[in-house]
């Protein structure tokens, strides 16, 4: 059977690309791509923006150090992964002074057996790291018990953050 | 892991699921449980957080080992514990609701933790199980971020069946590294 002729959408812009960053993994891009990641628990999202260049990156931290390094994941330590995010997006023509970030996660989902509580350690140690290499912080949304995802749009630099499925918040 | 080893690693599953049946139906009362566990499955820490349901919702026990380190954990889709749970409190009372599947998924951990110390001849000790609903992806990293002596994952399919009524799970084991090469040995498979 022949498929019904449905309405075409208008055939001006593409849809801008969304690339999806998994655990302890990093991704630079420019404008209009977005960047997403999913289940960021005790994990830290930090992103990175120039909005001049508009260009940006986003990791997905999961610890705040070590040193048991995985290929195809650079961003698994705070201790090593923000640098390398830095160059990631000076690489794509990001100016170092320009730079901001903003981070999202670091909630605490187990009461009773977190007790090191992991994603504090981890909102700690990116903070530290952010200090070290001189980028200011413009913006977090961390703690609590919940998890989050985030999509960061590179063409405002804005981030929208969603918990159990729903919106909860911009950065 | 080949077919054999998987076909032992199932059989201790097997044990699990006994256990947890027996225990169970004393918890219903006189109503039947049954509880299997048809797949068995090793993935390794990268792949974790997608195998179990990526961005979809859960609500999970938890529970750490003691003794060794690592993790329990059950998990379902959605709305399923609440499901498994409501026949133990049918006046909806949300916080007993709550208890309630605690305890249903702490002697249902209990009873594979048994079965796996049993099998390994490990010191593997229930510790303090605990409630979590959110993301399976939210879930599983911040369990691996509390655990990292933890290199795979036991995934098993758990199928429980109450009153006629089926509901699918899963069930996590978390192993330690010295408990997942005890594991591993007892499976003939030396590291």
């Amino acid at each position: 059977m022949k498929p019904l002729a449905l309405p075409q959408p208008s055939p001006s812009e593409p849809d801008p690309p969304v690339i999806t960053v998994g655990l302890g993994e990093l991704a630079a891009a420019a404008a209009p791509a977005r960047l997403v990641t999913y289940g960021l628990g005790s994990c830290v999202g930090l992103c990175l923006y120039d909005a001049v260049q508009r260009v940006g990156g986003l990791a997905h931290i999961f610890l705040p150090s070590g040193e048991k390094e995985r290929e195809g994941q650079p961003a698994l330590y705070a201790n090593t992964g923000v640098e390398r995010l830095v160059q990631a997006v000076v690489a794509l023509g990001g100016e170092r002074r320009r730079l901001q970030a903003k981070m999202v996660g670091g909630a605490r989902l187990f009461a009773h057996s977190d007790t090191l509580n992991v994603g504090l350690r981890n909102v700690e140690a990116v903070q530290a790291e952010l200090r070290r290499l001189e980028i200011p912080l413009a913006g977090r949304e961390v703690g609590g018990s919940r998890g989050r995802s985030l999509l960061f749009d590179l063409s405002d630099g804005r981030i929208q953050i969603t918990s159990g499925g729903r919106e909860i918040g911009w950065l | 892991m080949d077919a054999l080893q998987l076909d032992a690693l199932r059989e201790m599953a097997t044990i699990g699921a006994g256990n947890a049946a027996r225990a169970l139906s004393e918890l219903y009362g006189d109503r039947r449980v049954t509880v299997r566990t048809p797949a068995v499955q090793v993935v390794p820490l990268a792949r974790v957080a997608e195998a179990v349901g990526g961005d979809r919702p859960v609500s999970a026990v938890v529970m750490p080992v003691a003794g060794t380190g690592g993790w329990m954990g059950l998990v379902f889709f959605d709305d399923g514990l609440e499901q498994l749970c409501r026949p133990l409190v049918p006046d909806s009372e949300d916080d007993l609701l709550r208890s309630g599947m605690v305890e249903v998924g702490n002697i249902t951990l209990t009873a594979y933790l048994d079965a796996l110390a049993a099998f390994t001849d490990r010191p593997l000790r229930p510790g303090i199980p605990e409630l979590v609903e959110d993301s399976a992806a939210s879930l599983m990293t911040s369990l691996l971020a509390t655990a990292q002596r933890v290199t795979d994952v036991i995934l098993m399919a758990a199928q429980f069946e109450l009153d006629g009524s089926h509901l699918e799970g899963q069930l996590l084991f978390l192993p330690e590294e010295e408990d997942l090469q005890a594991l591993l040995r007892r499976l003939g498979m030396d590291l």
